[in-house]
């Protein structure tokens, strides 16, 4: 449903009496919510709105994390113990009591011992991303499995009586199937011999007349693998689950009784879970002695995954001679099924994504080295491929070409690659390109998951020499012609032509009008406890270099300068007359610019913890007395690039700068060049020591022309080189998942820092500026 | 001038130190060494570089005088100052001036720590001229050639206010030291606590996990002395996880979602 609507339906539920800046708001609020939680929050209105408004504006924001852990018939109990508070204790107890559902509510009427991913995402999601070296996700689903990029897991576990079991459950459940992709499950491949060719997995099991009886029985034979490398790498969390995990046993044992080739598979099972819990094998296992055996040594730490497939053989064939047939039962929990086509689409994506990737990179890098090679360009309007030869490399002649050609056809020899990256250096076709720690990151990592580098990719990025921009980016263009006029009009740099685009770009400024709203008093309400902490460091770190000693003078004697200026006249010296210390307010002399990507590219990214950010720097910088402005940019084409001004140099942090927070919105495209270039005019004028240029960014500059892929990333790079030669440094805080591949490139390796949840910014954003100016 | 010998004296390396090498880093030293060049040396804290000063002063039989930098470090504090000694002004060589007139090598660890204002005096000692005026004596010390002059930072920290000057670093021979590949990071854990093989490497993988963590907000991983600390409280009959959690979790974080990560990892492994 529309904001629009919303704001309707409000408008009748709620009377003329409200503003309409607030029914905006929350208008625009509760359209983010799901529409089930929506329907719920709307049918709780009229209870909290005539009690508190406020009350209602901070259920509104718990609303869907409180959906997540309680059922939508609790909702009620919950808004009826959060007005209990209220009338006991005051807003803020029950604003903290509604933040606080977890634990103030949850636990409270579930009473169980149950635990929620939503519960461990945020703590187990880094330890996940930890083993397995590059992004995951988490997501619910019924069926348990991984698909090497995202885990799907129960949106609850209650196996257990005790919680920390449950929670324990879910970390081995994850660490297990992180294995699939650690060992190379899903790309085992039988190993080619004789007459016989190489098959992949899914052939593999396509010989068996029982195909899921093959594949039950082959995850089963990778589960013992797998847990067997577990208690070599972590056998510490195999210790925690040996406590708990002989529950288990109890549910696979029940299904034992069906018989025949089910009651073979579930001896497996219970086979596995007593490996897994460090238990002798039982008496009474129905399995035969030579199976075990079997299992055994396939458990001896050692294995690669296409001894699984020949164990897979050999339990297939003991299967069989059961006749009751194969009647699949319910998986292990922590196994759950092994989705080889999702797996297989998943590692492919990747992989396509990476070569895409290096291509871009390699690209940039030739394009680079060949300019560098070419010397400063004059600007002129030609592509350089097209100038005449003499400069630089010579374009690719036939010998190489064809080198190329033939070298796309063959992956690069493994070992070559590995040494030419050790040496940083690339060389192919004859000639020789230094990597860059981008591409040598890229390739590294595409080794280490796919064993090899395609050659097409190399080929595919010497073959389109930086030049595949050039036609999307006239052809969108619709005005080759215009110029941009006026102080505000800026050049941008074209690495194609190694020059500049004069007057290419078009900065508007424009005003946000200030709105009023709970919005900053709920904020400063929210982290209370964090802005106390963030006013006591700051305030730490504008003292930090209060006292300036050996000066002519000031407040106090300096002791050490005395003594020395008695030792130099004994010593028959002139004695220096800088004796005194002063107490100096603040000679940190920073400013710094706060330039806020304001692009609706991501959704939510102009958000509440944008802003909320935003609120929590300007009190922590009101303690320092650091000078700083905050700017806004988007952009529509190059004739329209728009600066927001939220808070210039000169103005105090006073309630129309709280306002104009509170009113910032998302708007259009991303064209940093412009923005980066207008900032770093304001920030020259500016009387300081050291000159900061912060960009929040959620992703890769983009506008609605041309202007993306490397042209994009290029002009940005440009216009922050631009900007340190005017001796600005430029530093980038960004949510992008894929910020890595280009961030480092633009801003350079320690000018960048990667946030991955927005919702950390308010937390991380003061943090960040300590340690960048400490 | 005296030689005070009894002052470098101490500085002197007696014991051959440990240190594993990682690549052609002592060759590249000693040539820098022969040369007369000075070194800088870059890298995350705890990844060996004050180790491998002191295996070089060894190998190359020179005391190593130390200076740990910081915000308050004056000229007077590395060239030296009168002092009144019973009524009597008497002059006092500092690290520096010590090191040049020994004939020692003088390392000044964590250089961007220090003001400006005050590196500059290292600057006509650090390229060809190696001279050192000390104004207060009228004197110019000419550097012998055994003198040698190594600096360090770690270019991980993103403040803005600690970056080296071009005129500074342009001065140096830079090597960087990062964590050693994981076979080596194990066998120096071992050597330096005496631990067994298998607690060494599963410290190191522990600690290739929490170096995956910057995503997540910690700014710098597990480096090898945390690991070395680890080792040294287990090898005290102290259990490994709670050894992880006061060297290893507790070191790196204050942030308790952060710490309850690491606290997965090091319960997972130990
Ligand atoms: N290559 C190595 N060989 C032997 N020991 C090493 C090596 N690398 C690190 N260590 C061990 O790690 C410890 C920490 O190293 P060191 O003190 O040299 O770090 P650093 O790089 O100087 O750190 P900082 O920047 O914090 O001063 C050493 O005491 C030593 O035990
Ligand atoms: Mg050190």
């Amino acid at each position: 449903m529309s904001a629009a609507r919303i704001n309707d339906q409000l408008a009748v539920l709620l009377g003329h009496e409200v503003a309409d800046w607030q029914r905006e708001e929350l208008a625009e609020k509760l359209s983010l919510l799901n529409p089930e939680i929506r329907r719920q929050a709307l049918q709780q209105l009229p209870v909290i709105w005539p009690v508190s408004s406020a009350l209602y504006d901070a259920f509104v924001d718990q609303a869907a994390k409180a959906s997540s852990c309680l059922h939508p018939r609790q909702f009620a109990n919950w808004v009826k113990a959060a007005l209990d508070v209220y009338e006991a204790d005051g807003l803020r107890q029950a604003q903290l009591f509604l933040e606080e559902v977890e634990s103030n509510f949850l636990c409270q009427i579930r009473g169980e011992a149950g635990v929620r991913l939503t519960e461990i995402e945020s703590r187990l999601l880094p330890y996940a991303r930890s083993i397995l070296g590059r992004e995951l996700k988490f997501a619910s689903a019924d069926a348990v499995s991984f698909d090497t990029s995202t885990l799907f897991l129960p949106a609850e576990i209650n196996l257990f009586s005790q919680q920390s079991h449950n929670f324990l459950f879910y970390k081995f459940t994850i660490t297990f199937l992180l294995s699939l992709d650690r060992m190379r499950t899903f790309r085992v491949q039988t190993p080619a011999g004789g007459s016989d060719q190489s098959l992949s997995l899914a052939q593999f099991l396509a010989k068996f007349e029982h195909r899921q009886l093959a594949v039950d029985l082959f995850y089963l034979a990778e589960a013992v693998r797998i847990v067997a490398r577990l208690r070599h790498d972590f056998p510490g969390l195999l210790a925690d689950f040996a406590e708990f995990g002989s529950a288990l046993l109890s549910q696979v044992a029940t299904e034992e009784g069906a018989g025949g080739q089910s009651a073979f598979v579930a001896a497996l099972r219970v086979w596995l879970v007593q490996q897994a819990i460090g238990l002798e094998v039982s008496e009474g296992n129905l399995l035969p002695e030579a199976v075990i055996e079997r299992l055994a040594g396939h458990a001896d730490g050692s294995r690669q995954a296409v001894h699984s497939l020949l164990l897979t053989e050999v339990l297939y064939r003991q299967a069989v001679t059961y006749a009751a047939p194969y009647l699949p039962g319910p998986p292990l929990p922590f196994m759950g099924v092994l989705t080889i086509d999702a797996a297989l689409t998943a590692i492919d994506q990747r992989q396509e994504e990476r070569q895409e990737k290096v291509i871009e990179a390699l690209r940039r890098m030739m394009a680079e080295q060949d300019k560098g090679a070419k010397g400063d360009g004059d600007g002129a309007d030609e592509v350089p491929e097209e100038s005449p030869a003499g400069h630089g490399r010579p374009p690719l002649n036939d010998k190489q070409g064809s080198m190329l050609l033939t070298a796309g056809n063959r992956d690069l020899d493994a070992a070559e690659l590995e040494k030419q990256i050790a040496q940083g250096v690339l060389r192919i076709g004859g000639m020789e390109f230094e990597l860059t720690e981008e591409l040598k990151e890229l390739l590294r990592e595409m080794m280490q998951e796919e064993g090899r580098i395609p050659g097409q990719a190399i080929v595919s990025a010497a073959g389109r020499p930086a030049g595949g921009l050039t036609q999307a980016a006239k052809s969108e263009d619709e005005d080759e012609s215009a110029q941009a006029v006026g102080p505000l009009s800026y050049d941008e740099w074209d690495f194609r032509r190694a020059g500049f685009r004069k007057n290419w770009c078009q900065v508007q400024v424009k005003e946000i009008s200030p709105v009023q709203g709970t919005f900053v008093g709920t904020t400063l309400q929210k982290y209370r406890g964090l802005l106390v902490n963030l006013r006591r460091q700051f305030e730490m770190l504008s003292v930090h270099e209060t006292f300036v000693k050996r000066q002519r003078d000031g407040d106090e004697i300096d002791l050490d300068a005395v003594v020395e200026a008695l030792s130099d006249a004994k010593a028959g010296l002139s004695p220096s007359d800088r004796l005194f210390i002063r107490l100096q307010r603040n000679d940190r002399q920073i400013a710094a610019l706060f330039l806020l990507d304001m692009s609706s590219s991501t959704e939510g990214w102009v958000s509440t913890a944008l802003k909320e950010s935003l609120i929590l720097m300007c009190e922590a910088l009101s303690a320092l007395g650091d000078s700083y402005a905050i700017y806004g940019f988007s952009g529509m084409r190059r004739l329209r690039s728009e600066i927001f001004t939220v808070k210039e140099f000169n103005e105090a942090y006073d309630a129309t700068i709280k306002g104009r927070i509170a009113a910032i919105t998302p708007k259009e495209y991303t064209r940093m060049g412009p923005a980066i270039r207008h900032a770093t005019g304001i920030l020259a004028s500016t009387e300081a020591r050291i000159r900061l240029l912060i960009t929040l960014s959620d992703g890769k500059p983009e506008d609605y022309d041309g202007y993306k892929g490397a042209y994009a990333i290029e002009d940005t790079r440009h216009a922050l080189i631009e900007a340190k030669m005017a001796g600005v440094h430029p530093f980038c805080i960004t949510v992008d998942k894929e910020a890595h591949a280009y961030m480092a490139h633009m801003y350079g390796e320690v000018n960048y820092i990667f946030i991955d949840q927005v919702e950390k910014l308010p937390r991380r954003m003061p943090e960040i500026y300590r340690n960048l100016t400490s | 001038m005296k030689v005070d010998t009894e002052r470098f004296a101490e500085h002197r390396i007696k014991e051959e130190p440990f240190y594993l090498a990682q690549g052609q880093e002592m060759r590249i030293a000693r040539a820098a060494y022969e040369n007369q060049i000075p070194l800088l040396l870059k890298g995350p804290t705890g990844c060996g570089k004050t180790r491998f000063m002191r295996r070089l002063a060894w190998e190359l039989n020179r005391p190593l005088i130390t200076v740990s930098c910081h915000d308050d470090l004056s000229t007077s504090d590395l060239v030296g100052r009168y002092l009144l000694k019973g009524g009597e002004a008497v002059w006092m060589d500092g690290p520096l001036t010590t090191a040049v007139r020994a004939g020692a090598i003088c390392y000044l660890d964590e250089i961007v720590e220090a003001r400006k204002d005050t590196m500059v005096v290292i600057h006509p000692l650090a390229d060809d001229r190696r001279e050192l005026p000390i104004e207060k004596l009228g004197e110019l010390l000419i550097a012998p050639p055994e003198f040698a002059l190594a600096v360090s930072y770690n270019p991980g920290y993103q403040s803005v206010l600690k970056d080296l000057k071009q005129s500074t670093r342009q001065r140096f021979l830079a090597m960087e030291f990062l964590y050693p590949p994981a076979e080596l990071e194990a066998e120096i854990v071992m050597v330096e606590a005496k631990v067994s093989k298998k607690i060494a490497e599963d410290l190191v993988r522990l600690a290739g996990m929490t170096r995956e963590l910057k995503d997540a907000g910690l700014q710098e991983g597990a480096s090898t002395r945390l690991l070395i600390h680890a080792a040294l409280l287990i090898k005290g009959n102290i259990s490994p996880r709670q050894a992880c959690q006061a060297a290893v979790t507790e070191a790196l974080t204050d942030d308790h979602e952060l710490a309850a990560s690491i606290g997965d990892m090091v319960s997972a492994i130990f």
